[in-house]
């Protein structure tokens, strides 16, 4: 390294703020663009990035991630795991790319939109470290995504997902953009970088990281780890831009971007990560429950982090720490029978030894779903096959676009919420839900859920088939059973001896 | 469940545990052993999950540059410690000579 | 098109088997390259024009993307097929970053251990205070100019080109800031480190820079933005730097020369996708108009702030001229639409 220390010269390459002349400051931060808070530059100059790092330790860091991660998956290519690995870990792997390798783009050009509009030069420049984060975040998975494209056709799906209508990526498309590139720098700085990178990421990349590295995919488990050390880094910037937002007094408004980035992202992340970490992946690789990560990096990380800059646990709170115990069981049943709409293919995930391990984890769990499960494993030992797909079109949020849904049976506690605007009524899958559509009734009018679109009559043909092809899902990539329902054939005994065994499984979600 | 590698306490995880999630490794291994020789007083946890270790130190969590390189017998740059830090409970303040996580507010 | 199903078995109802790469990727003949892999069709908010983010049509941003991006006059039919010649993909980026900075360090070194800065002519140490170290504001006006390129691009491969160039220039407004550091150690009193926001904002050699800039920051059609940094802007500022870059050699100064130079080398990469960008772009008499218009509006500009900084430096009123006939012919090969053929 060269002679002089970091510290010597760092707050001059972050003193660049200067007094515009020949453009007003509003031309050059207007505050769609900027911040919604109006504070001054002057004020954000107070701002403090606390992880620092310069452009020359940058990229000395980070081609050593890359040297690392990608000699990784060099080493380990003949190996052929993904030949080898259980049919539910190859079904994470398609949802994980899907699901994730296009939202990082999304969040390229929302660093960017804070490396140019953020008010703060500390801002600017670590913004301008995360769009590149972001990037190498999109293509090392797109690569890594690529090497098995030749095995399977809903690999495609990780560059395919978010340019379709697949209700999924709908979902997906809607909170990026809500929290994302929908929202001024100063915004964006607390939804994406606090709320989204600093909690939730962790679930899927260190949560999954601890799960691979079980299952022996070395290099998936460092891919994403290598990942997740990007996110450390760059999440901070939402955490100085709090404290700068706060001691001006916008507590108020900075604790409710916090709370609606948290839940949008809360909603999305169970229904991805829960069944992958609580179903999919294999019992004997299994590290953790999902709530019992959701625990470690939500609430004894996060929500300490929240209390230590002076803002309050969200109004939800207690809520979001109930539903911790069974949205990712709804979701993961969901998911099951919705599997023709996945570009992966859900594994049943409930053999005896599974079900143990989830009662154990999660009591009760058999009462309220393994007797789910069991009508489910006697329709498929009966041939009922018009049993296994849902008899109806799930009723979707219009804000999360996630099925309306809750605890089935016994302790059922779906409510109604819904909002009338305009001409129409909205509904949602919860109070956060229906409070953030409340907000801002303008912000989230007019966008159609699937279903909306599948009754407007803008599918067509408004068949099964009409609505997966709308969806971008042809016969070859369409989602089934993991295992070839082979869980339902052997996992029990036949159950002719249950009347009510004819229910339809779906009917009681 | 995780195991725990290293423990000084007797007491629970209190609630002002800070410290860093570090990939498994032998930059975490050092820094598991620099963290023991940088926060002599603080009670500490390191919990492995195999794909990452947590450590976990009462108040403050210090890992000096001077440590690590002690503890990996080579030359170590504080911005490397990056390269596994995959997250982190307090806030930081990442500096050439240490890193250092804390709360500002204490209970 | 973005929506429509992908292979020709797709409408029959036949069973889609696995392809050798993205369906997106699978029509070209070729086999796709790294850099085709992780970088083409990776942004999805240009699919739906009317509608560009999944929010009501109304939000403020969507109406941002309409106005400045997609009504934009500079159009293309197919934004995707743009590639970078350089197919310079993040990996790749930061390995070859990582060389060029040990090497500017190995500069700041030696030059430093033969006590470079305090050998330096007293008026000349006075002439960098001026006219160098303030470079960190246009440097990072220009990080902040490639940074609204990067949010508004039309394409990831488009995209992809103008993040290098953001991570470029903080590149080098953190080089100058360390130098900064390091002649305000050898030269207190002249001002190092506390004067240069003064003399950007006063000093008559910058400020037809910073009127350029300026105005660049607060032009909002992506188009305009684009080609206005890209063709004019950015060769008008390397117009002055090669022109410091001379007058530091002469007087006595080769470490700003020698960084000067590895700075230009960021630049010559930029030009390889800049020039690449413009023959794609313009394709359509449309895009040609909007291009030619811009260029009249902004090219005056951009001759005036080199010439007002290059003939300030000692020695530069002879080179000036010559530097800036050079600085047209750049702009102009920038510039050009692919020759229609014969």
């Amino acid at each position: 390294m060269a002679t002089l220390n970091r510290a010597d010269w760092y707050d001059i390459a972050r003193d660049t703020n200067w007094t515009p002349r020949y453009a007003s400051v509003e031309e050059i931060f207007p505050d769609e663009m900027s911040d919604a808070f109006g504070l001054t530059v002057e004020q954000w100059e107070a701002y403090d990035e606390p992880f620092k790092i310069s452009y020359r330790e940058y990229v000395a860091v980070q081609s050593k991630k890359d040297a690392d991660a990608y000699s990784v998956k060099a080493a380990l290519a003949r190996a052929n795991f993904f030949d080898k690995a259980a049919p539910g870990w190859i079904s994470i792997l398609k949802m994980h790319y899907g699901a994730i390798c296009l939202a990082e783009y999304i969040a390229v050009l929302g660093e960017a939109k804070m490396a140019r509009f953020g008010k703060a030069p500390g801002m600017r420049n670590m913004a301008t470290f995360g769009s590149l984060d972001e990037m190498r975040h999109t293509q090392i998975q797109l690569y890594f995504a690529h090497e098995n494209i030749h095995k399977s056709r809903q690999l495609d799906w990780g560059l395919k997902t978010y340019h379709t209508q697949n209700w999924a990526g709908i979902a997906g498309r809607a909170m990026l953009d809500d929290v994302i590139l929908g929202r001024d720098a100063a915004t964006m700085s607390i939804m994406l970088t606090f709320a989204l990178e600093q909690g939730f990421t962790n679930l899927q990349f260190l949560g999954l990281a601890a799960d691979a590295a079980k299952m022996g995919d070395y290099s998936f488990s460092n891919l994403i780890s290598s990942v997740q050390t990007d996110e450390a880094r760059h999440a901070q910037i939402g955490t100085a831009a709090l404290k700068v937002l706060i001691a001006n007094g916008k507590k108020a408004q900075a604790q409710q971007a916090v709370e609606i980035a948290f839940w949008r992202n809360w909603r999305l992340f169970f229904s991805l990560t829960g069944p992958a970490i609580d179903y999919l992946t294999p019992l004997e690789h299994r590290h953790q429950s999902f709530k019992e990560f959701v625990h470690e990096f939500i609430v004894a990380q996060f929500e300490r982090a929240i209390e230590d800059l002076g803002l309050d646990r969200p109004w939800y709170w207690d809520f979001f720490l109930d539903t911790t115990n069974y949205y990712q069981h709804s979701g993961h049943l969901e998911l099951w029978f919705l599997r023709q709409t996945l570009w992966w293919n859900p594994a049943g995930g409930v053999t005896p030894a599974e079900r143990a391990w989830l009662e154990e984890k999660y009591p009760g769990w058999n009462q309220r779903w393994g007797r789910l499960w069991d009508v489910i494993a006697d329709n498929v030992q009966h041939g009922r096959q018009d049993k296994l797909f849902p008899a109806t079109v799930p009723m979707l949020c219009n804000i999360c676009g996630l099925s309306i849904g809750g605890i089935p049976g016994q302790g059922h506690h779906v409510k109604g919420h819904w909002t009338d605007y305009g001409e129409r009524r909205y509904y949602f899958c919860s109070a956060p839900c229906k409070w953030i559509f409340d907000i801002e009734q303008q912000r989230y009018a007019g966008h159609k859920s699937i279903v909306d679109r599948l009754l407007a009559g803008d599918i067509q043909p408004g068949t099964i088939d009409g609505t997966l092809e709308y969806m971008g899902l042809f016969p070859g990539e369409r989602g089934d059973d993991a295992d070839d329902y082979a869980w339902a054939r052997s996992a029990l005994p036949p159950m002719n001896d249950r009347s009510a065994g004819h229910a339809d499984a779906a009917a009681g979600l | 469940m995780h195991d725990q590698v290293a423990a000084r306490t007797s007491g629970n995880d209190s609630k002002n545990m800070v410290g860093p999630v570090l990939k498994s490794g032998d930059i975490a291994e050092a820094a598991i052993a620099a963290v023991q020789d940088d926060n002599p007083a603080a009670a500490l946890i390191v919990e492995n999950h195999e794909a990452y270790v947590r450590i976990k130190a009462e108040g403050q969590c210090l890992i000096r540059q001077s440590t690590m390189e002690h503890h990996l017998g080579r030359p170590f740059e504080m911005a490397e410690l990056e390269t596994v830090l995959a997250s982190f409970a307090g806030q930081i303040e990442a500096t050439p000579e240490y890193m250092r996580f804390y709360f500002d507010k204490v209970f | 098109m973005d929506n429509a199903p992908t292979g020709s078995d797709a409408r029959t109802g036949a069973t889609l088997g696995p392809l050798k790469t993205w369906s997106y990727l699978a029509a070209q003949k070729r086999r796709p390259s790294e850099y085709e892999i992780v970088s083409v069709h990776t942004l999805y908010n240009n699919d739906n024009a009317q509608v560009p983010l999944e929010l009501a049509a109304g939000v403020p941003m969507n109406r941002w993307y309409r106005r400045y991006r997609n009504e934009s006059r500079l159009r293309h039919a197919d934004w995707n097929a743009f590639r970078d010649p350089d197919a310079r993909v993040y990996r790749s980026y930061v390995a070859a970053q990582d060389k060029e900075e040990i090497y500017v360090d190995g500069l700041l070194d030696q030059y430093n251990a033969l006590g470079h800065d305090a050998r330096l002519a007293p008026a000349w140490a006075e002439t960098l205070a001026r006219l160098y170290t303030p470079l960190r504001y246009l440097l990072h006006a220009a990080q902040m100019c490639a940074a609204y390129s990067v949010t508004m691009a039309p394409s990831s491969t488009l995209a992809n080109c103008a993040v290098f160039e953001m991570a470029d220039q903080f590149r080098w407004v953190s080089r100058v800031a360390y130098r900064t550091a390091e002649l305000a150690k050898a030269w207190p009193g002249l001002g190092f480190r506390t004067g240069e926001r003064r003399r950007w904002e006063e000093d008559p050699a910058w400020q037809p820079y910073r009127m350029l800039m300026e105005k660049l920051l607060a032009t909002y059609d992506w188009g305009e933005s684009v080609v206005a940094l890209n063709v004019v802007a950015l060769p008008a500022v390397d117009a002055g730097l090669r022109l410091l870059a001379d007058s530091a050699l002469e007087q006595g100064d080769p470490l700003t020369g020698f960084l000067l130079e590895a700075q230009l080398k960021d630049s010559a990469r930029r030009n390889r996708w800049v020039r690449a960008f413009m023959q794609f772009a313009q394709d359509q008499d449309g895009s040609r108009d909007a291009v030619a218009e811009w260029l009249a509006k902004w090219q005056p500009l951009g001759e005036a702030a080199a010439a007002a900084y290059g003939e300030d430096l000692p020695g530069g009123a002879g080179r000036a001229a010559t530097a800036i006939q050079a600085m047209r012919g750049l702009q102009d090969t920038l510039a050009a639409a692919r020759a229609a053929a014969p």
